[in-house]
């Protein structure tokens, strides 16, 4: 199933992008049966297309709708203006040129040449630089060092002396000569662009895999590394299209064009210029065909850019803030954060996608709230939802989040934007993708301080390096002038924690931060943030997938499946008597060594419900071991199991015992 | 007003003395105040006499690589020396029979062979030396090739070698080796140099110009040529101080510079920008139908069938000449009605006409028994002919309607120039060039169409013979008729497609006056003003 | 770096001496017999084998020495240095204005991708693209130089005459700019440590010019390199509708007169100074992006 659909945020995070480690995945680039489905929603890019095609159709049907020969001449009517104008007339719609020959007529046929030499151009340029940029990228070794050179070379060259040179020589030009001559200019951007595409890719675990396997060089360029890479072709190809119909038309400027009296929108261009002030008619349509062909070139290449490169689809920001006053009674109480029956939609094409249902939770100062769930289960949705940074369309449908007094769902931005990083901190679980590559961590601690603490020079200095030593950093002097990607993983980590701490927030939110790491150091960070939370009285909510962690380190548990919580209540409550059938298969999972030492691992079977699709019933239904009709039919409330424990299932309430249950 | 009165108002005008001066002399001469209207009318300007202002004069050929004026042929350079040096006659108007005074005050032809020219007096080299009959002889036995001198100069091609006594000097006798009648025709366009500079050698006239003219040199760039006025001109002082010529090729570019106001003049104007300069109330034009044939060169040597006279007619029954001027070249052109400029000395119009007529072609052809010509490559350059290329695309289309087969290529002047002369020749057949003459026939036929033939290849003894004789012939009635067989013979022979005559246009800002054009292309700024 | 040179120039040398025209014979009127012109062949040196000629040619470089023009014999080096500077100072302001006006122009495009803004941006640049710079350049001296008469048609003379042709330069670089700004600002927005310094309550302002734009900056500044040589060999065009005495006018005149060390030295100044502003380039990158350091 093609990846368009973002199902949450930590499979956006999940992707392979340039800073993550090379990952063991084949990534699954779109194929080009989906572009239709594409193009229904990028209405510009599908203009784009069928544009170029019409002019196409228009250039390919020249012979048969051209009202007169292109060529044919008739000085005595030289220069009439178009039909509209004053002297001219329907005979010559769009006016004739200086020897009297028809101008629409040459429009369509100069559509032909030109369209024939860039898209041949084009088709040139880019096999030579995409075979070229594949080998050099490949092969490397002295082949690349080579191809580089004479690339370097091609591109110092300065292009009208390229020009002069090839269409100097022979005193005919026909179109094969321009064609070579533009192709042979521009291979150079695809060769290099191919080339860092395949260096990459060569990298990727699935080549080094395909290779051990005894996959021959040919096999392995051609089946796995072009696949992959093609794809930055028809972009590039698409923009130059129009490129390089200017530059035939600057090489008509230069006397170097088609040999005349072949038309060419280039040409008639560089002919009209003489008579702009005469005729500007002359130079404006050719102009214009031209300004229309390349502006519907060049939406469909950036449709084709988003096709292409899925990247796009995330990371797009955009708060959207509720409306409307919230009712006093749902106020905070004690507690210093508190969820009230949020709601999260992603409201997609053809879908909308419930990804936190109803969720309502409360966190003490100083406590450790656990939410635990398997990927899709929209604890991050919800990580985010509550620090307001829901990647679009993602929106808060409804709900209240409560924190002092505000309902940070209904604030402003500006005032969201004073308690983000001050009142509520966040890490994330890549820390290495989650700091800059190219700021210091000195650099971005010390921003982060100048904007909450408004410290500067020294104290923020200091305070930096108190940060780093918080999170049981040793050198804490040296590491503010070292870059992320010099520092471990569980270095870095500690550097995100540090980040978020600094500004002393009330509430950490904790999003799978170690689970990118080791277990060792997954256990020391775990005492890390035992450690703040003792001593700054900060609150965590720690999401992660693995129930085990929150055995010791959590006050609360709280269990999300398919978006809304099956069980919430006190740790040992819900570590020792789980009641809800999910909770008790989690608990079940995890890996236990019996008397023999052998591990175990029980996976819970099933998989999670498509969160476009949810059905009526209780989500877990088609895993449950306990399910019976009425979990089909109808989504259980939570109900209270004994006090600070609540769990939504049929099996409390007692509503389905009468019938039998299933096994 | 008598003659003192004359020259020291003369001398007021061209600022050789002050004001203060003039009324001081002219209170000594006793010259009343019967002068005060003349005073008045002398002013030019805030500074009274002194030369004010600063022209610049775009052209659209590219300035000759040296100063020698006799090593050359190149038009805007010819044009160009007019300003830096003097002839000894001048022509100052379209009648080509009507000759004025330059250096030479007055003269007379004492036989057929000599011509005694008086000189003027008080004439000073922009670098000092007083001209004297000297340089006459040294320059006319250069020119003309007549001296010892080894390097053959591109100026003897037009002359017979002409020797020069020195009477005194202020007098000397030119003696032509044969009666040569285009004397003052050529010697209008000849420039004077220095004795004591041709004698430094030619290095020395390649390096920089010294002459007596209005202008001097100041700059010397490989576009640009920057010109002082030269206080000591001998007919008085230019009314421009600084004159400056500039070669921008693109015709687009020099009309927007006119128009913005950063040139005050540019040459070549073409037919499309004829409308725009009507329309701007601050610019306006002279336009003169040129001394120029544009023609189908052919070279006199071309293969079969081409060497047959009736294929080459076939080739002028099939284009619209006709059409060609009226809606293509504009201007002031006219369509060639001789191999002669229509407005040259002794110019008959032919007949027939060749206008566009495929049946008379078709005989033509049948006569010649040809029945299908081959390819041929017809040649055009971009640059300097207004719409060269559109001309040379109507003329193709033209052709092709009778039969013809031309592939059309426009190339820029280098590879023509190749194509023309170079070891190659076969690469084109037809060129679409043009050759401009100074009114007397010789001029115009010589150098093409006489043997041996530098040019295109001539080797027409019958026309060696017309051309030599209408050379030697001084008497004005013979020579009509002499050159009238010419016409008439070449006419008929069609060595070269005739064409049109081109239209000479300039166009210059209104404040600019006194600037003239001739047919002849010759390009007067003096004694234009600025201002005013 | 001095290989791509090498490379250039000698590419230029084998090449303009296939086109045909023969220097020596434009050198002397149209019609002078050949015994002259070889004279003149003789002089220049276009007589001698081209190997020959290669190596002389060569062994004049080390010693610094472009040669003589074959038109009025002025050394090379001369009239290349005078004109050079011209060029690059119009290629540097038109530089600096296009990378300002589209980091600007990217920023707004990127912040709101999809939105009317983003799209009409699309579309000027995607007019701006299929503008010809002639035309382009003669609309603009038609309406501000002679409709209006705010600046000057032709000519480098005081900073008014650089803005015609600075606009034409502009026009033609600033698509390809404002593209790369904004793709690469759209990637980077999307990466997860934006998304984590907006976590830590920075303004979206910093986090746009701080964090995204120094990584954002690599490919531009890549680019920016590669237009420097579109604007000192390419800038032709422009340089010869507004008569701008630059290197670009010069190489030009000079194919037209196969004036052969002309356009041997003018394209070895070209290629080096390209060459040299991508060295510059390279040096960037490693300021800018510490992992290329290490």
């Amino acid at each position: 199933m093609p990846r368009s659909i973002p199902a949450s945020a930590t499979e956006l995070a999940a992707q392979p992008n340039g800073l993550a480690p090379a990952t063991s995945r084949v990534v699954e680039r779109p194929g080009l049966k989906d572009l239709t489905r594409f193009l229904r929603r990028r209405k510009s890019a599908l203009i784009g297309l069928l544009s170029f095609a019409g002019i196409l159709a228009l250039a390919v049907l020249a012979p048969v709708i051209s009202p007169y020969d292109p060529l044919k001449q008739d000085i005595a009517n030289g220069l009439k203006p178009p039909a509209w104008n004053a002297g001219g007339s329907f005979v010559h719609p769009l006016g004739t040129d200086s020897l009297g020959r028809d101008i629409a007529s040459r429009l369509l046929w100069g559509a032909r040449n030109s369209l024939l030499i860039s898209i041949s151009a084009v088709l040139l340029g880019s096999s030579i630089g995409f075979v070229l940029g594949l080998l050099s990228g490949f092969f490397g070794g002295w082949v690349d060092a080579v191809l580089m050179r004479v690339s370097d070379i091609q591109l110092a060259f300065p292009f009208v002396l390229f020009a002069i040179a090839v269409l100097g020589v022979s005193l005919e030009r026909p179109p094969v000569l321009l064609i070579a001559v533009l192709g042979l200019t521009s291979w150079m951007v695809y060769a290099r662009v191919v080339r860092s595409r395949v260096l990459s890719e060569r990298e990727k675990d699935y080549v080094k895999a395909a290779r051990s396997l005894g996959a021959g060089q040919a096999r392995v360029l051609l089946k796995y590394i072009v696949p992959n890479v093609w794809q930055v072709v028809p972009v590039i190809a698409m923009l130059s299209l129009g490129f390089l119909i200017i530059v035939e038309s600057l090489l008509s400027f230069l006397a170097l064009g088609l040999t005349p009296p072949t038309p060419s929108w280039g040409s008639m261009l560089a002919e009209g210029r003489q008579y702009m002030l005469v005729s500007p008619w002359m130079p404006l349509f050719p102009g214009l065909a031209i300004v229309g062909t390349v502006l519907a070139v060049n939406l469909a290449a950036d449709g084709l850019t988003d096709y292409f490169d899925p990247k796009l689809a995330k990371g797009q920001f955009r708060r959207v803030r509720l409306l409307g006053a919230w009712t006093a009674n749902e106020q905070a109480g004690d507690s210093l954060l508190k969820v009230h029956a949020l709601n999260t939609i992603f409201p997609l094409e053809g879908a909308t996608i419930r990804a936190v249902k109803d969720v309502s939770f409360e966190v003490e100062r100083g406590r450790v709230l656990g939410i635990v769930g398997e990927s899709g289960s929209g604890k991050s949705v919800l990580a985010l939802s509550i620090i307001q940074l829901l990647d679009a369309p993602g929106v808060v449908a409804s709900g209240q989040i409560l924190m002092n007094g505000q309902d940070l769902v209904r604030i402003s931005d500006r005032e969201i934007g004073a308690i983000r990083g001050k009142r509520i901190g966040m890490i994330f679980q890549n820390p290495g993708a989650s700091l800059n590559p190219v700021l210091t961590i000195g650099f971005q601690l010390n921003e982060t301080l100048v904007q909450h603490r408004k410290l500067s020079g020294a104290a923020a200095r200091r305070a930096a390096v108190r940060a780093l030593a918080l999170v049981g950093i040793g050198d804490p002097e040296r590491l503010l002038k070292a870059y992320p990607f010099q520092l471990s993983g569980g270095m870095q980590q500690r550097v995100m924690i540090a980040l978020a701490m600094s500004c002393e927030p009330d509430v950490l939110i904790a999003d799978e931060p170690t689970t990118a790491l080791d277990v060792t150091t997954q256990a020391q960070l775990l005492d890390r943030l035992d450690d703040l939370r003792l001593r700054l009285s900060t609150s965590i909510i720690f999401i992660t997938h693995d129930i085990a962690l929150l055995a010791d380190f959590a006050d609360t548990i709280m269990v999300m499946y398919a978006g809304q919580v099956c069980e919430i209540g006190a740790r040992d409550r819900v570590i020792r008597t789980p009641r809800h059938p999910y909770t008790q298969a989690l608990l079940n999972s995890v890996t236990r060594t019996d008397a023999l030492g052998t591990k175990r691992l029980n996976a819970i079977p099933g998989d999670p419900p498509d969160p476009s699709e949810l059905p009526p019933g209780c989500p877990f239904a088609n895993r449950c071991p306990h399910a019976m009709d009425i979990c089909w039919q109808a989504n259980p409330t939570l109900t209270m199991v004994e006090s600070a424990h609540h769990a939504a299932c049929y099996l409390l309430t007692g509503e389905g015992s009468a019938k039998v249950s299933r096994q | 007003m008598d003659h003192q009165q004359e020259e020291l108002l003369r001398k007021l005008g061209a600022g050789q003395i002050s004001r203060r001066q003039f009324l001081y002399t002219a209170s000594l001469l006793g010259l009343s105040a019967g002068l005060a209207e003349p005073i008045a009318a002398c002013s030019t300007g805030p500074q009274g006499g002194g030369p004010t202002g600063s022209v610049r004069f775009l052209v659209a050929e590219s300035f000759w690589a040296n100063w020698h004026p006799y090593l050359h042929t190149a038009q805007v350079q010819r044009r160009l020396e007019q300003q830096i040096f003097d002839h000894l006659v001048e022509i100052e108007s379209n009648d080509f029979s009507k000759y004025s005074p330059g250096l030479a005050k007055s003269w007379k032809q004492v036989d057929d062979t000599t011509l005694e020219v008086t000189l003027q007096q008080g004439v000073k080299f922009h670098k000092g030396q007083e001209f004297t009959a000297d340089d006459v002889k040294a320059s006319i036995e250069l020119a003309t090739g007549a001296s010892a001198e080894t390097e053959k100069m591109s100026t003897a091609g037009r002359f017979v070698p002409t020797t020069v006594e020195v009477v005194d000097k202020h007098t000397a006798r030119l003696k032509t080796k044969t009666p040569f009648a285009p004397l003052l025709n050529e010697l209008s366009i000849l420039p004077i140099l220095s004795s004591a500079d041709i004698k430094s050698g030619t290095a020395a006239l390649k390096a920089a110009p010294n002459g007596t003219g209005p202008f001097k040199v100041t700059t010397d760039e490989k576009d640009k040529k920057s010109m002082q006025a030269f206080s000591g001109y001998w007919r008085g002082s230019p009314k421009i101080k600084t004159l400056v010529w500039e070669f921008i090729q693109d015709s687009q570019t020099r009309l927007n510079a006119l128009l913005a106001g950063q040139a005050q003049a540019i040459d070549r104007v073409p037919p499309e920008q004829i409308q725009v300069i009507k329309g701007s109330s601050h610019v306006s034009m002279i336009s003169a139908t040129g001394l120029e044939n544009v023609n189908l060169w052919m070279r006199q040597d071309p293969p079969a069938p081409w060497d047959n006279p009736k294929v080459r007619e076939a080739v002028a029954w099939s284009i619209d000449r006709e059409a060609l001027v009226k809606n293509l070249v504009g201007g002031a052109s006219e369509v060639a009605k001789s191999l002669l400029p229509n407005h040259a000395a002794f110019a008959v119009p032919q007949s027939p006409s060749y206008t566009f007529d495929p049946e008379k072609a078709k005989a033509a052809l049948s006569a010649a028994g040809v029945t299908q010509t081959p390819e041929f490559v017809l040649w055009g350059t971009t640059g300097f002919l207004p719409r060269s290329r559109e001309v040379v695309e109507a003329i193709a289309d033209s052709l092709q309607k009778t039969g013809f087969r031309p592939k059309v290529t426009i190339t820029d002047v280098a590879a023509i120039i190749d194509a023309l002369f170079g070891k190659d020749r076969t690469n084109g057949l037809m060129f679409h060039l043009s050759w401009s003459s100074t009114g007397d026939p010789h001029s115009a036929l010589s150098l093409l169409y006489h043997s041996p033939g530098a040019w295109s290849g001539a080797h027409d003894p019958k026309i060696d013979d017309w051309l030599d004789r209408g050379a030697a012939t001084q008497q004005s009635d013979a020579r009509a008729k002499i050159y009238g067989d010419l016409q008439q013979y070449l006419w008929k022979m069609v060595p070269h497609i005739p064409l049109y005559n081109s239209d000479f246009t300039i166009a210059h800002s209104k404040n600019l006056t006194g600037i003239r054009a001739l047919s002849n292309f010759m390009t007067y700024f003096y004694p234009a003003s600025m201002g005013g | 770096m001095v290989l791509v040179i090498f490379g250039v120039v000698t590419l230029t040398f084998f090449v303009v001496r296939l086109v045909p025209g023969d220097p020596a014979r434009l050198m002397e009127p149209p019609g002078t017999p050949e015994s002259i012109i070889q004279t003149v062949r003789q002089q220049i040196g276009t007589d001698r084998p081209i190997p020959v000629q290669y190596v002389d040619f060569l062994s004049g470089l080390v010693r610094g020495d472009l040669g003589k023009s074959f038109r009025g014999g002025r050394p090379v080096a001369e009239s290349v240095a005078k004109a050079l500077p011209n060029t690059l100072l119009l290629g540097l302001v038109s530089m600096v204005v296009a990378t300002v006006l589209s980091v600007l122009t990217g920023i707004a495009a990127a912040l709101r991708p999809n939105s009317w803004i983003d799209r009409a941006v699309l579309v000027v640049v995607s007019v701006a693209q299929s503008t010809p710079n002639f035309w382009l350049g003669v609309m603009l001296v038609l309406i501000f130089a002679i409709e209006f008469q705010w600046f000057p048609a032709i000519d480098m003379a005081g900073p008014a005459s650089f803005v015609l042709p600075g606009a034409t330069l502009v026009v033609t670089l600033f698509p390809l700019l404002v593209r790369t700004v904004r793709q690469s600002l759209l990637d980077s927005l999307g990466e997860d440590y934006v998304r984590a310094a907006r976590a830590r309550g920075l303004p979206e302002h910093r986090v746009l010019l701080v964090h995204v734009m120094k990584v954002a900056a690599v490919p531009l500044i890549t680019l920016v390199g590669l237009q420097a040589g579109f604007v000192l060999g390419g800038a032709v065009v422009v340089e010869s509708i507004f008569n701008w005495p630059g290197i670009g006018n010069l190489a030009l005149k000079a194919i037209q007169d196969r004036d052969f060390p002309m356009i041997q030295g003018t394209v070895l100044v070209i290629a080096g100074v390209f060459t040299l502003i991508n060295v510059v380039v390279d040096l960037t990158y490693a300021a800018l992006d510490p992992r290329i350091r290490y």
